[in-house]
């Protein structure tokens, strides 16, 4: 069986047995997900994309002793969003990335974009929790339990922050 | 109504958004042959650090076995080997004990009444009897 076929806990076990294909099949799988999350949580494109390079030479050590306690890919998000910490304290941003202008852009913007951009702002200025919900749930589109196993935390959990963070964007999008 | 209106709109622009953040795709920097080069400056790393571990560990055992072994290496030749022991010394029933070896005590010579004989004197004597017995 090649190693694209593999779900992602049996090619952990695949590189913990020295198969580095297995590793770069981990790499190729999650690498568009992860550098998404890094640039919700990082100021620029390229410090996502070295936030999410380091997560993949961090997973070199942190998968070999992998215990399987949890899915591998909250494995990788929690190392993600320990590294976006660090980068962030390193280099605090006023603003996060994109924070697109809400007030009416060029000509050619047309009024969704507007709205889209209305709308990044308005998630991203939502507490961290909420805020993260809003990225694994609603734009990543992963389902209840897969958020929680990511966030660590109960379905309930999911569901109350998310309710939450649709309540605040309701009331601040009239 | 408008509550309903406004509740749509919010979810056509979340849905926008969505649509919008899951067509991005990682830059070809974050798995570019940079990465794969760190990934193995990090595992020859490991494999080296873990080679040292592995030598350092095996010397820690050569030096321990020895702190073990030379303690008794060197008390035989020192109690047993290096101390000749004086054949035929008149004694008066000096004792050894593996390891040990206690001097004799001052001979037994006839003493006859009157003799005195100071302290300083038996010791002389006493050292004089065993550079004799050492040739």
């Amino acid at each position: 069986m090649s190693t694209d076929q593999l779900d992602d806990r049996a090619l952990v076990r695949a590189f913990q047995r020295g198969d580095q294909l297995a590793l770069q099949q981990l790499v190729i799988r999650h690498q568009d997900r992860l550098f998404r999350l890094a640039r919700g949580w990082l100021a620029d494109e390229s410090m996502a994309a070295d936030a999410t390079q380091e997560v993949f030479v961090r997973s070199l050590n942190g998968l070999t002793r992998f215990r399987f306690g949890a899915e591998p890919f909250t494995w990788f998000y929690q190392t993600l969003r320990n590294v976006c910490r660090e980068l962030n304290r390193a280099k605090p941003v006023a603003e996060s990335f994109e924070q697109i202008d809400p007030a009416p852009g060029p000509e050619s913007r047309t009024i969704a974009t507007d709205h889209m951009a209305r709308l990044r702002n308005l998630v991203d200025a939502l507490p961290e929790r909420q805020r993260e919900v809003v990225y694994l749930r609603i734009f990543e589109g992963m389902d209840v339990s897969a958020t929680a196993r990511a966030m660590r935390c109960r379905a309930g959990t999911v569901k109350a922050l998310l309710s939450q963070a649709r309540t605040r964007l309701k009331a601040q999008w009239q | 109504m408008a509550m309903n209106q406004g509740s749509d709109a919010l979810e056509q622009a979340l849905e926008s958004v969505s649509n919008d953040w899951r067509s991005t795709h990682a830059p070809a920097a974050v798995a570019d042959d940079q990465l794969w080069l760190r990934l193995n400056a990090r595992r020859s790393r490991s494999v080296t650090t873990t080679r040292l571990a592995m030598a350092a560990s095996f010397l820690v055992a050569v030096v321990s076995v020895l702190l073990i072994a030379l303690p008794e290496t060197k008390t035989e030749p020192l109690t047993l080997r290096s101390v000749s022991i004086p054949t035929g010394v008149p004694s008066s029933g000096g004792l050894r004990t593996p390891g040990r070896l206690i001097a004799p005590t001052i001979p037994n010579t006839p003493r006859r009444a009157g003799d005195v004989f100071a302290p300083d004197e038996t010791r002389e004597n006493d050292d004089s009897m065993e550079t004799d017995d050492v040739v």
